[in-house]
């Protein structure tokens, strides 16, 4: 379906996933590891992005989603791409994580001290790091919704349709959360670069 | 005020997310605003940023660390489970007379056709001689000596399960240990 998840899947190999989910639904415990291979590194970006980038969090929810996806074998239709479940059940475990870290942790609204002081450089390849770093931690600020949108959308890099689909929301929504999200990311990032200058 | 409500369609057109009656105004506006233009090229820079968060690859070690938690609980549900189903097992085992099927090597003497002569003239005597409350006492004894009695042989117990690959045999001493 959409960038990422062709990017999980290699070239012609749909039909290998497919074998390997037949054999996983039958208890093949080899053959869902194969298939946990496959998707390991777009459900940990995903949750890592979701989670502001904590890793120990970030492998927790992964975790959850592929003992639930084990739990849920049955319930994939032969030939289904998995992504989608995926996603959803990635973002939806990164809000229960996310939910519990905040009863742990308060939020400042300082930036945090790797977002102010880390990777300044004259270059512009550290330019663009600042940058990616200042994005990150805008991002891991964003209200948890317009979060999620940002990460489907331009995160993973999927259409607004796909990720209204994954969210189970309106793509009108999804064009409001993004705009919204973009918008403060921005925001967040001008206010930082000017502090440093 | 209209820069405002250009911002707002800026973020959207950058990814083509804007209806195209607003990316048309926005563009009109933009080419006579330098404000706007760069608040569009600020997006794009914000959205180029995000683009290249995800090609970053999350670390091996933790790739490696999720997957080694998964297949061990995977593993681990299934020993619970089959461990679950000894025990379920050993619980039926323990029902006997309800749950299992027994077969002997003489079944016509594992269910007693009568009771113990014994029981039955210690059942006698009482009842002529004890007080009413005694009375409620005594079925008990007599009972346990009955199945003293019926357990006397050597049997073979076999246990059967909802799964067919899965049967119990054991031989019991007949004394109940
Ligand atoms: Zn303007």
């Amino acid at each position: 379906m959409s960038m990422a998840a062709l990017e999980a899947i290699p070239d012609g190999d749909a039909e290998r996933s497919g074998e390997l989910m037949a054999r996983a639904k039958r208890g093949d415990a080899a053959a869902f590891e194969e298939l946990m291979r496959r998707y390991e590194r777009m459900v940990l970006r995903t949750a890592l992005r979701m989670l502001g980038g904590r890793r120990e969090e970030a492998e927790d929810a992964s975790q959850t989603v592929f003992l639930k996806m084990h739990g849920s074998l049955g319930r994939f239709r032969e030939g289904e791409d998995v992504a989608p479940w995926l996603y959803r059940t990635t973002v939806n475990a990164c809000r229960d994580a996310g939910r519990k870290a905040r009863r742990r942790r308060e939020v400042g609204l300082e930036p945090a001290a790797g977002a102010r002081d880390g990777g300044v450089g004259p270059e512009a390849a550290a330019e663009k790091e600042r940058l990616r770093e200042i994005v990150r931690e805008g991002l891991a600020r964003l209200p948890e919704k317009e979060r999620a949108a940002v990460v489907l959308r331009d995160v993973e890099g999927m259409e607004t349709r796909e990720v209204a689909g994954i969210l189970g929301t309106t793509e009108a929504t999804v064009r409001s959360q993004v705009r919204s999200g973009r918008r403060k990311i921005r925001e967040f990032a001008e206010r930082l670069l000017r502090k440093r200058t | 005020m209209k820069c405002e409500r250009m911002r707002e369609i800026a973020a959207l057109v950058v990814s083509g997310d804007a209806a195209a009656d607003q990316r048309r105004e926005f563009e009109e506006h933009a080419a006579g605003c330098a404000a706007c233009r760069e608040e569009a090229e600020a997006i794009r820079a914000v959205r180029e940023a995000l683009e290249e968060i995800g090609a970053e690859e999350p670390e091996a070690v933790s790739c490696a660390t999720v997957r080694a938690r998964v297949m061990e609980e995977i593993a681990g549900r299934r020993r619970r489970a089959a461990w679950g189903w000894w025990a379920a097992a050993m619980a039926a085992g323990a029902c006997a007379a309800v749950v299992v099927w027994m077969v002997t090597v003489r079944p016509a003497k594992v269910v007693p056709a009568a009771r113990p002569a014994v029981a039955r003239s210690v059942e006698a005597k009482a009842a002529q001689s004890v007080a009413p409350a005694m009375l409620r006492e005594r079925p008990r004894r007599t009972r346990a000596r009955r199945a003293r009695a019926v357990q006397a042989q050597p049997m073979l117990v076999k246990l059967e399960s909802e799964d067919p690959n899965v049967v119990i045999y054991w031989i019991t001493s007949g004394t109940g240990d």
